[in-house]
């Protein structure tokens, strides 16, 4: 009989009157690999501080390793860490980068007591463990030098060496057929073989189905279905991909060059030569998201390229021109781009402000704009703070924003990462009405999953440069 | 939803009107201890008293709101009075000296900005060495040494900036007021005063709605920076000669009394209401405890004990909310 690592029995956590986790039920076995797969976001935080910080529950109860840890009776709870030794691997975070993948494994760990740090020790340690687990990575690395995956890698292997049993990955960013993260899940499997247990989050069900012995998909903070690895069928798992038919309709691309790159090289970009045209959504696709921040700088003009030029409808960019046409939104705008201690109008009024000075001397123009974009926003346009408000209504709050500009070319990074499925849907819907307004857009993500659902055109990013270039429908997107 | 907005607004009023029961129990507190200290004599005096204080408070509350600091405000105050105080008792014109010093202290507002938003120093560590640069300006403006008495071609200089009255208070009273008055202005109603608390909020999402970090963060310094001017004039009409330790701590004063008044140590967040309420207080406070003959010692902790009392309230607030959120 396999052994039980994880058990959440009815688990009920209502937060600020919100039920983010409804009874919700699961279990994990000893070298399972578990996906779980959030339709609606809701819960997942709760869940992930469910398991790792061991948080209060309001009914039902948690065991781990066959013994009580969490009830809704506080009295049979137990310290977090005491007895649930939980690894946690989320993004690159996990890692100090200034440290050696070594010390980053050995010394940033709870239990190390050492006073003197022998690095040449560290080093010979670490390559043992490497071996025994499979690893093939030099422990005197830095770990900001290390790729997405082996970050991965070594955030799990730093939770093994601290003795978990049970490690949750979350959001491990890397796009589905990428050989990183084949790379990495190859890695998952050879430490669950070792009776290391998984629980693996991802918004992409093909991420899942890659890597898990089962799914479940969780929607209203409620397990409503686990399916078996011998179980994966399309037609189990088709509620969970997109509906083409709810794909907003986009218009065709125009032919007047809006954006042009012109053999620009600039830290990692090499000779990028690329253009894009009034109404068209073009997808900068850079697998290894090496090149978000060197195109940041360039397009918000805060540094000039090292050779070759950027033209913007014509004119080469530059401070005085060129820049007011730009409109640029960073992923995850919620957190990124969003005035934090600003009403919710004021938020919207700040990009506008640029082309009309006065639009806070009174209170008349801003006041035509509330009740303007009240019908596409909602309420949430009288909010006296962003904070608290729905995902979605910071999402228009940002594009919006954008919109009452009226840049002639958009820019997005990674629009939707870290989004449920109808947040995308949302983001999509935004997108067009910036294409039904003919903006030229700009996509730079890492991901093809979401991003060439709305886009005409693909553009590969290699080692040197863009190495080729795709015709996208919105059939090929679903792919 | 409105009932969210009414709360959210009485939180962000909240501590200005905390600070101001404050000022009110200290005034009350102090009145009974010494009826003499609600005299109109002391009131005009504590108002006069205040009006520097108040100058550099403000500077330093720009400078905050865009989520950095400036440490040579101090210096620059006493720059300001030492190159001013020099040139008077040289027998030149005191506006020409009043201005030259504005001019002066307004070049380094701008060598700050640059440092900090262009060159992307640290502005702890910008305002440091320039701290440092104009404390040794005002050092040798006059050879190492005091200046002597401006003289008496300045009496009118004097009157405006020390002793003239206008309504039944002192006119440096009504310039102050007008300068705050100012600057509220620029904060809230124009554009300049919005991108400042944006760059403080949130410096990247700022610099990728196209505002002009480099220039909105120089303007905050070089507003800092005559104020800090202004307030050392103020010092050398008061003295009637230049000293060298004048504006000594300055820097962290003009820290207290902002952040006393609730603006934000990190940030976008602030009204200059709430700096008026903190030099209020402040003032309150020194001249309190001076007639009721506590030692300097026992102000500076009270003050201490204020403003980590306020900065933690700000904190733990903020840190709540992004929790929350």
């Amino acid at each position: 009989m396999r052994k039980e690592v994880f058990r959440a029995d009815s688990v009920t956590c209502t937060r600020a009157g919100l039920k983010l986790l409804d009874n919700f039920s699961l279990h994990v076995f000893e070298g399972e690999v578990l996906g779980l797969f959030f339709a609606d976001n809701r819960g997942k935080d709760e869940f992930v501080g469910l398991a790792t910080e061991n948080r209060a529950i309001d009914y039902g109860r948690v065991l781990f390793m066959d013994r009580q840890v969490n009830s809704y009776n506080a009295a049979n709870s137990v310290r977090p860490g005491a007895a649930m030794r939980i690894g946690y691997v989320s993004r690159t975070e996990g890692l100090i980068g200034d440290m050696t993948v070594a010390e980053n494994v050995f010394v940033m760990r709870r239990g190390f007591r050492k006073y003197i740090i022998n690095k040449s020790v560290l080093t010979s340690q670490f390559a043992a463990l490497a071996e025994e687990y499979g690893v093939s990575l030099d422990g005197s690395v830095y770990a900001r030098d290390l790729s997405m995956a082996d970050a991965y890698i070594i955030q799990a292997l730093k939770a093994v060496v601290d003795g978990s049993a049970l490690i949750i990955v979350r959001n491990a960013c890397i796009e589905y057929g990428d050989p990183e993260l084949t790379k990495f899940q190859q890695q998952v499997r050879r430490f669950a073989e070792r009776g290391v247990s998984f629980i693996y989050i991802s918004g992409d069900i093909n991420v899942l189905t890659g890597v898990c012995d089962r799914v479940a998909a969780v929607e209203g903070g409620r397990v409503i279905r686990v399916v078996d690895r011998s179980e994966y069928t399309a037609e189990k798992l088709r509620r969970y991909h997109f509906s083409p038919g709810r794909m907003p309709v986009l218009p065709e691309a125009g032919t007047a060059s809006m954006l042009r790159f012109d053999k620009v090289s600039f830290g990692s970009i090499s000779k990028f030569d690329f253009s894009v045209s009034e109404g068209e959504c073009v997808l900068l696709w850079d697998r290894m998201d090496r090149i978000r921040s060197d195109m940041r700088s360039l397009l918000s003009r805060e540094a000039k390229p090292d050779s070759g030029e950027i033209r913007v409808r014509g004119a080469q960019i530059s401070k005085s021109s060129g820049a007011a046409h730009i409109s640029y939104i960073r992923e995850v705008p919620t957190r990124s781009m969003i005035f934090s201690e600003m009403s919710c109008l004021d938020n919207l009024c700040i990009r506008a402000a640029e082309r009309v000075p006065s639009l806070w001397m009174g209170s008349a123009r801003r006041t035509v704009i509330r009740d303007e974009y009240r019908a596409l926003i909602g309420d949430s346009i009288d909010a006296d703070s962003p904070q608290g408000l729905p995902a979605e209504s910071l999402y228009d709050l940002v594009y919006m924003r954008e919109y009452i500009y009226n840049p002639r070319i958009l820019v997005l990074e990674r629009p939707f990462i870290e989004t449920d499925i109808g947040l995308r849907m949302h983001i999509m819907s935004l997108i067009a009405m910036f294409k039904q307004r003919r903006t030229a857009i700009l996509i730079i993500d890492s991901s093809t999953t979401d991003s060439a659902a709305v886009s005409d055109r693909m553009l590969i990013v290699g080692g040197s440069g863009i190495t080729g270039e795709r015709a996208l429908g919105i059939e090929e997107g679903m792919e | 939803m409105m009932r969210k907005i009414g709360i959210s607004l009485t939180m962000r009023a909240g501590r200005i009107i905390v600070m101001l029961v404050l000022m009110a129990i200290l005034f009350i507190v102090f009145s009974m201890m010494d009826p003499m200290f609600y005299g109109s004599r002391n009131v005009e005096n504590v108002l006069r008293s205040i009006a520097p204080i108040l100058l550099i408070g403000v500077g330093q509350s720009v400078v905050l709101i865009t989520g950095n600091i400036d440490l040579s405000i101090g210096s620059v105050m006493g720059m300001s009075c030492m190159v001013s105080a020099t040139m008077m008792s040289s027998g030149i014109e005191p506006a020409m000296a009043a201005v030259v010093s504005l001019l002066i202290c307004c070049a380094f507002g701008v060598l700050n900005g640059e440092l900090v938003s262009r060159a992307k120093m640290p502005s702890y560590i910008a305002t440091l060495g320039t701290m440092m640069i104009c404390r040794g300006i005002a050092q040798i403006a006059n050879q190492n040494y005091d200046t002597g008495f401006i003289g008496h071609g300045a009496r009118g200089f004097r009157d405006l900036f020390f002793y003239g009255r206008f309504l039944g208070m002192y006119d440096i009273v009504w310039i102050v007021f007008a300068v705050w008055g100012i600057l509220l202005f620029v904060l809230v109603k124009t554009r300049t005063g919005r991108y400042m608390y944006a760059i403080g909020n949130n410096l990247e999402a700022s610099r990728l709605s196209g505002i002009g970090v480099v220039s909105t963060v120089r303007k905050a310094y070089v507003i800092s920076a005559v104020c800090a001017g202004l307030a050392g004039i103020i010092t050398t009409a008061e003295t009637g000669y230049g000293s060298m330790t004048v504006g000594s701590l300055y820097e962290l004063y003009a820290v207290a009394v902002a952040v006393i008044g609730g603006i934000s140590t990190l940030g976008g967040r602030g009204l200059l209401a709430g700096t008026a309420v903190g030099a209020a207080i402040w003032g309150i406070l020194q001249n309190g405890l001076i007639r009721v003959g506590a030692p300097l010692s026992l102000r500076n902790i009270a003050i201490g004990i204020i403003v980590v009392v306020v900065v933690a309230i700000d904190v733990t607030s903020r840190t709540r909310r992004s929790g929350a959120n």
